[in-house]
């Protein structure tokens, strides 16, 4: 009797760890929306950072998805990831624990994150697929998933187009992110 | 049973203390690095702050000692704009020498700078209004305004309630008095050659600096004479600072001919060379932005994997990097070579001066605002070019046709590329056939199937 009851507990604990668990992943991934929501409305009306084009009523032409990291090595910094290796520095304002965490993000993503049209004000926005925008060929960003770290405070985001490399951290000022400094651009000729 | 229940129980509680331990997820606070010297700089503002509300609500100016009483304003003197504290800034940190400065306004079109500066030495405090107003030809060329080397024009200084006190006009660096145009020792351009300072990081300005704009105080009429200190530990009115003993171009190209052809532009004539300039003023005296030439003979593109000629790299907010394959290149003229270097130049320049902002891209940038620069520079380096005009601008376009095509985020949008061709046609050079034109001056005449006459040889080849 007294173990079929300590079987009991043991279940109805181990349900509601792992519901914690998993309603924690959700409130991360979340999170995580409605930060990349807000970057697209601070950095899309007034400061295009993300170089995003626009139709003429304002539409933004997107790809359907944010690349992950492991396309990025596989299509891009081919030559052992040297481009994204983030170590310590007081000019990029990184401390160790951030490097261990971007390099660990960056080289364990494989995860493609879908940009929903419900992201944007009155739906503003056209999702174009990899094929159209190869045949579209003004279209050709690719956009690798924002990395936010410190808490939300800090974020790296980059993008890539032909030999192109553009990537950024911003910072989080007044509710609101701001462009904070370039982390490294790379053009090739 | 009993014994059983007793390690089911413990099993279970270590379980527990196992999951819940698992489940946490820790977020780390980052420790502001700033915050040391953010707390510093705070506390030199609050002093520099108190000690300057009080002289100015006591209508005092200058040493308090002497009481000298700020009077009505004379045509000369201005009435200062309120200050705005948040802009302060640690000027410089020599070695038991620190101060703020605060920057009040700028002109940027004629580089009319006006700054609150202080010193603070030993917990006193002197501090006035200066004035930076330098010559046209001179502000055209220094576009830092921290940069003093070889300064011309004139630095006013008035008091902190904005009373002129002295003003001192310079030329090519040297301090000439106001009335005989004859050199005087006080107020030149002071270089601490030898003092090692320390780099500090501050809030909107860093600095790294051996030599700095000092006038003495006690050429400075209406302030009593104070003790002229040989050591520099106070006396003076600092007014900004630029290391003009260190280059902050470095050339790591190995490749001699190529190694050669860097250096030539680095050291042309500022006035006719406006690549050169660029190249010059932007990265070479400012002592913020660093700019490494490195050479990468295996250079290829990142996505394409193309071999490619030359590679920009911003690496941060303050360092850039230019990286060339010589091996490539070598297949090309000097001159040809030397429109690539300063291709990439231009996209460094661009990446400082635009930032984020893209459009239109650097290619087009450099085709609409560039191409006569280019030219021109090439022509003060190439002196054989200067009679074929034509074969120079259309070298420039055979530089920029690589970067024409569709995808306009980065490419030349071929339309626009046509439509400069034309523009040049209709102003009377006749570039219908730049492509063969840019031959004329495009190959290596040192390698075997090298056909440019006008092109001057390169002798470091590649098999």
């Amino acid at each position: 009797m007294i173990e079929y009851i300590f079987k009991l507990i043991i279940t109805f604990t181990l349900i509601v760890i792992s519901c914690n668990s998993f309603a924690q992943k959700i409130k991360k991934e979340k999170r995580e929306i409605q930060e990349i929501k807000l970057i697209f409305k601070d950095f899309t009306n007034n400061n295009n950072i993300l170089q995003i084009n626009k139709e003429l009523d304002g539409t933004l032409i997107l790809p359907t998805h944010f690349k992950n990291y492991k396309n990025y090595f596989k299509e891009f910094d081919k030559n052992g990831g040297a481009l994204l290796n983030f170590t310590p520095s007081k000019i990029h304002k990184l401390i160790k624990s951030d490097c261990v965490y971007l390099n660990y993000v960056t080289l364990n993503d494989s995860n493609l994150l879908f940009i929903e049209k419900s992201w944007f004000p009155n739906n503003k926005v056209k999702t174009l697929t990899d094929s159209a925008r190869k045949l579209y060929k003004h279209y050709s960003q690719d956009f690798m998933k924002p990395i936010f770290f410190r808490n939300y405070k800090r974020c790296f985001i980059a993008f890539y187009y032909s030999d192109n490399l553009y990537s950024y951290f911003l910072k989080k000022k007044n509710k609101h992110w701001v462009y904070d400094r370039v982390y490294k651009i790379v053009a090739v000729d | 049973m009993i014994k059983q229940f007793k390690t089911i129980l413990f099993i279970g509680a270590l379980l527990l203390t196992f999951m819940s331990s698992c489940k946490k997820e820790i977020v780390m606070e980052a420790p502001n690095e700033s915050q040391t010297v953010s707390n510093e700089l705070k506390t030199l503002v609050t002093k520099v702050r108190a000690w300057r509300d009080s002289l100015v609500s006591n209508k005092t100016i200058g040493s308090s000692e002497n009481n000298i009483k700020s009077l009505s304003l004379s045509q000369n003197d201005i009435v200062p704009p309120v200050i705005d504290w948040d802009k302060a800034f640690k000027n410089f940190d020599t070695i038991g020498k620190k101060g703020i400065s605060v920057p009040l306004s700028y002109d940027p079109i004629s580089g009319n700078y006006l700054q609150f500066v202080t010193s603070l030495v030993k917990n006193k405090i002197t501090g006035f209004i200066v004035r930076t107003l330098p010559d046209s030809a001179y502000h055209k060329i220094h576009r830092n305004r921290y940069d003093f080397s070889n300064f011309s024009g004139t630095i006013i200084v008035y008091d902190i309630t904005g009373k002129y006190l002295n003003q001192v006009n310079f030329k090519k660096g040297d301090a000439i008095k106001a009335n005989n145009n004859s050199t005087n020792k006080w107020g030149q351009i002071k270089i601490f050659e030898e003092e090692v300072l320390p780099e500090v990081v501050v809030i909107g300005h860093r600095k790294r600096s051996t030599s700095y704009l000092l006038i003495f105080l006690n050429n400075i009429k209406g302030v009593p004479n104070q003790e002229f200190d040989p050591n520099f530990d106070g006396g003076g009115v600092p007014v900004g600072g630029i290391d003009d003993g260190l280059l902050e171009i470095i050339n790591e190209i190995t490749d001699p001919c190529l190694k050669y052809l860097v250096n030539n532009l680095q050291n042309s004539d500022k006035l006719n060379n406006a690549i050169g300039a660029i190249m010059q003023s932007v990265f070479g005296k400012s002592a913020k932005l660093n700019l490494t030439f490195k050479q990468d003979n295996n250079l290829i593109g990142k996505k394409t994997l193309r071999a490619a000629y030359g590679e920009s790299q911003q690496l941060s907010d303050i360092n850039f990097e230019i990286r060339l394959n010589a091996k490539k290149l070598s297949e090309f003229s000097q001159e040809r070579q030397t429109l690539t270097i300063m291709h990439e130049i231009l996209h460094n320049y661009f990446f400082n001066a635009y930032g984020i902002i893209n459009e239109p891209n650097g290619h087009t940038r450099m085709l609409n605002d560039y191409i006569e620069e280019m030219a021109s520079s090439l022509e003060n380096l190439f002196p054989n070019l200067k009679d074929h005009h034509d074969v120079t601008i259309a070298l420039c376009f055979d530089n920029l046709w690589s970067s024409a095509g569709p995808e306009k985020e980065f490419e030349i949008d071929p339309f626009e590329f046509n439509n400069a061709i034309s523009k040049y046609n209709s102003l009377g050079v006749n570039l219908n056939n730049w492509k063969s034109l840019a031959m004329d001056a495009k190959w290596n005449n040192s390698l075997k199937d090298g056909d440019s006459p006008l092109g001057t040889a390169s002798d470091c080849i590649y098999k």
